[in-house]
């Protein structure tokens, strides 16, 4: 009691200096904060291409916040969702995106929400950028009724509108981005698909399969391989006898970029984007980044890399640490302000997994739905042959 | 994916085993079975844990191959291997992961004792994997290749189905990938979910020219498994993941094998005939005590073990001896490996020996043979009337005389097929041969001239 006094105490006086502060924000930002700032960013590799990106960026004031915003929030969302791992309430797979935030949110900069996108199981972080709420998203990895596929996908099959998801087989995503993409050019909207997949499935056939369709068929389809290094536990000079990922195309054009600046990513897919819509065909970006998490939740992630490696990145190149640094140096905002939105984000997380934690299960009727669509429904059996479940469609 | 159990009572008929098991069940068995079904009610909690538990049973020590030491099945997988890898120079094993130990710990140490050019990692890449497999295999290799779990085996499904198994049959002998095993993780593990818990045996069983073998315990993986390793067939070798550390038994540490296509009846009994394999074995034991205890019913287990090329001896015979068969699995109903064994089961005796079935297991025209014929009119030359020939022969004396009437006017005792207008059939006879015939599509004219 006494404890929980002094929290509500803290709480409030915490409040009354924020709101205090944020009056002194308010009329700080009119005045103080630089509206927009441009930073150099790192050259980018190219492979069959006579230019790349530019090799610098504008940032605005909005901007640097809303990516701070967006990917502090998938950090804190990941790493909630380990402790609600360890703590069993979130079961089955659970594979997490800490430390690659820039990649999603670079190429959410770089395209709109009526592209479309998919991408493998490390899916998490596409489902927040792509218009999926915390909410939905925690409820999801618990298998609660709100959960964003209605709790019968988990952590790998999370969809939203233009987010086909969130695949669990390897590499078998990339061909139906190829569709995606094939769509978006019969239509005649100017709308593209990308497609991603990790340094691991890029020596997966289908993907090579769909390097020559899309080529041949002129799709406006961006091609993006996340490379975290590590394919599981095999790291990408075991796995494979080329790593230069962004060759792999072979006749597509390519792209290295540094996948831990959001700034590079989000200069890389403006151009792709452009590329693609110019009708020039499909392109491939490698994104070089890396996870801080092992490859899901039973892989403790040191077996076959080491500590300090984990930890060099973390402190030379962390995503967040990066923008925050580029931001306080040019007076775009101030350290309060963005503590501020820290603290919000918190509270986001918190609420969310408070109620994935108590949102009820799905229905067992809906357990066997939506096996088939537009069928009458029919009865599917359970666990036992004297338990049967409708289907409903 | 729980159970799916396909309950059969034989001479009921085609319509009894469709029905219900609630309804149409006539005898007190069935019934009662239903009495003895734990309560179904539609709370969740019940339903999850009733389909995920099970007590594995071990199998007795075995004493005839040699001492023992206790392993679970990733270890006696691991022995297998061993055995295999000291024994043959040619062994290699690979797959993702396979290097330093596998997801499953099945391949630890072996690439520090044989070399890394004997244990090593592919990349992720199933229909390579397979693929290289094959090769490694037809150039003389003993191939065993890792699927990582069963759900990625479908990009190596042409691979397996289109190259592996019919190499040896295209190229008339001259090459086959006998030498190929594949291994992969099988079945329900409880948080498996869609891609961590197929058990895909039925769709390759519907591909001639491979091998499906699944254990259900240490002892007998690691026999089965050499088995495979040794078999001249390339063979897909399912191990029940949930088993991998669950599964404790005492398993010999020499090489041995237990033999392939051979269903090992566990229990003898006389009421009903329970077949699983893999992981249900151990539920069915469980249900077999039950039913013993609570309903006095004696139930014969059978572990299937090989699930291509089957058993259907030692089932048909037990089936034969009960009356009854339930079958037990883990895949989907429609198109399950228990389909299969229920209709092979219920096929009536004379299309099952299609092989040696000749014209005398015809329904009406039952032809005599050639012999007995030539008797009929040399005995008519001679001068014997049809009654007498009859007796003597045991025949009827119509028959007798249909025979020397068709002598007369053809000059012939074969019924070859003549050329003019069609000779007339009984509307039997007729569907008799139509059924030969589609049975056996290439069956020629010649054929029917055989008596």
């Amino acid at each position: 009691m006494q404890k929980m006094m002094t929290l509500i105490s803290n709480v409030l006086r915490g409040s009354v200096s924020r709101n205090a502060a944020s009056v002194v924000v308010s009329s700080r930002s009119y005045a103080d904060f630089t509206p927009e700032a441009t930073f150099d960013i790192k050259k980018v590799d190219l492979h069959r291409l006579e230019e790349g990106p530019p090799l610098t960026s504008t940032l605005t004031r909005e901007d640097g916040l809303k990516y701070y915003r967006t990917m502090q929030t998938i950090r804190r969302m990941e790493l909630k969702a380990d402790q609600l791992y360890k703590q069993k309430i979130i079961r089955g797979f659970c594979h997490l995106y800490d430390g690659q935030e820039a990649c999603a949110v670079g190429i959410e900069g770089g395209i709109t929400l009526s592209d479309h996108l998919i991408t493998a199981y490390r899916a998490h972080g596409y489902t927040l950028t792509r218009g999926g709420t915390v909410r939905e998203i925690m409820a999801e990895l618990t298998g609660r009724r709100e959960g964003i596929a209605k709790g019968k996908g988990g952590s790998m099959h999370m969809y939203t509108k233009n987010f086909y998801g969130g695949n669990g087989i390897v590499g078998a995503q990339v061909p139906l981005g190829a569709g995606v993409a094939l769509a978006c050019k019969y239509l005649g909207t100017d709308q593209l698909c990308v497609s991603l997949y990790g340094d691991g499935a890029a020596n997966q056939g289908q993907i090579f399969e769909t390097y020559n369709m899309a080529s041949l068929w002129k799709l406006p389809i961006i091609f993006i391989c996340e490379n975290n290094q590590y394919g599981m536990g095999t790291s990408v000079e075991r796995a494979s006898a080329s790593t230069e990922y962004y060759k792999r195309g072979d006749f597509i054009p390519g792209l290295r970029v540094d996948g831990m600046d959001v700034l590079c990513v989000r200069e890389a897919t403006k151009f792709a984007a452009d590329h693609c819509r110019s009708g020039k065909g499909p392109i491939l970006m490698e994104l070089q980044t890396y996870r801080y998490h092992g490859h899901s939740m039973s892989d403790p992630g040191v077996s076959y890399r080491t500590r300090e490696e984990i930890q060099e990145v973390r402190s030379k190149s962390d995503p967040i640490s990066m923008l925050k640094d580029r931001m306080l140096s040019n007076n775009m905002a101030s350290v309060e302000e963005l503590k501020e939105i820290d603290i919000e984000v918190r509270k986001e997380i918190e609420d969310a997994a408070q109620f994935a934690t108590t949102d009820p299960e799905p229905p067992l009727d809906d357990l066997c739905s939506h096996i088939y669509a537009n069928e009458k429904s029919f009865e599917v059996r359970g666990a036992t042959p004297w338990t049967k479940l409708t289907s409903h469609s | 994916m729980a159970a799916s159990a396909r309950l059969l009572f034989r001479g009921a008929g085609l319509k009894a085993y469709t029905a219900n098991v609630n309804s149409g069940a006539q005898s007190s068995f069935g019934t009662t079975l239903l009495r003895l079904s734990p309560n179904c009610s539609s709370q969740t909690k019940t339903q999850i844990k009733h389909a995920s538990h099970f007590t594995y049973h071990p199998d007795p020590v075995p004493t005839m191959y040699g001492p023992t030491t206790k392993m679970n099945l990733f270890q006696s997988v691991t022995s297998a291997l061993d055995n295999t890898l000291a024994s043959d120079p040619t062994a290699v094993i690979f797959g993702e992961d396979v290097a330093f130990g596998g997801v499953f710990r099945c391949t630890v140490g072996l690439r520090d004792k044989y070399g890394k050019d004997r244990v090593f990692n592919t990349p992720l890449c199933e229909q390579g994997i397979v693929g290289f497999g094959i090769g490694a295999a037809a150039a003389g290799a003993t191939a065993i290749a890792e699927i990582q779990f069963a759900d990625y085996i479908y990009p190596a499904f042409d691979q397996i189905v289109n190259e592996a198994a019919k190499y040896r049959y295209r190229s008339g002998n001259l090459f086959d990938c006998g030498n190929l095993t594949i291994r992969a993780p099988w079945g329900c593990v409880g948080h498996g979910s869609l891609y961590h818990s197929q058990s895909p045996e039925a769709f390759f069983a519907h591909c001639p020219g491979i091998k499906i073998v699944i254990p259900r315990g240490p002892v007998q993986c690691k026999g089965l498994l050499l088995s495979c390793i040794e078999d001249h067939n390339p063979c897909i070798f399912f191990e029940p993941k949930i088993l991998y550390r669950a599964a404790v038994e005492q398993v010999p540490t020499e090489a041995y094998t237990i033999p392939l296509s051979q269903a090992e009846v566990l229990q003898e009994g006389s009421d009903v005939t329970l077949v699983a394999w893999g992981t249900q074995i151990h539920v069915l034991r469980e249900v077999v005590s039950m039913a013993q205890e609570k309903l006095g019913v004696s139930c014969e287990l059978i572990d299937l073990q090989t699930i291509l090329p089957w058993d259907t001896e030692t089932v048909c015979k037990s089936v034969a001896k009960t009356g009854r068969l339930l079958i037990s699995h883990e895949a989907p109903v429609t198109g399950g490996f228990a389909a299969e064994i229920s209709s092979t089961v219920q096929t009536p005796v004379h299309t099952l020996n299609q092989t040696d079935s000749n014209l005398s297991t015809m329904a009406k025209t039952r032809e005599l043979c050639k012999d007995i014929r030539d008797k009929i009119v040399d005995q008519h030359k001679a001068g014997m009337g049809y009654r007498t020939i009859g007796q003597q022969l045991g025949e009827k004396a119509t028959t007798v005389g249909a025979i020397i009437r068709k002598w007369k006017k053809f000059k012939k005792t074969v019924n070859l097929p003549q050329s003019g207008a069609p000779c007339k059939f009984s509307p039997r006879g007729a569907s008799v041969i139509m059924r030969k015939v589609r049975d056996q599509p290439r069956t020629i004219h010649r054929t029917w001239s055989v008596t």
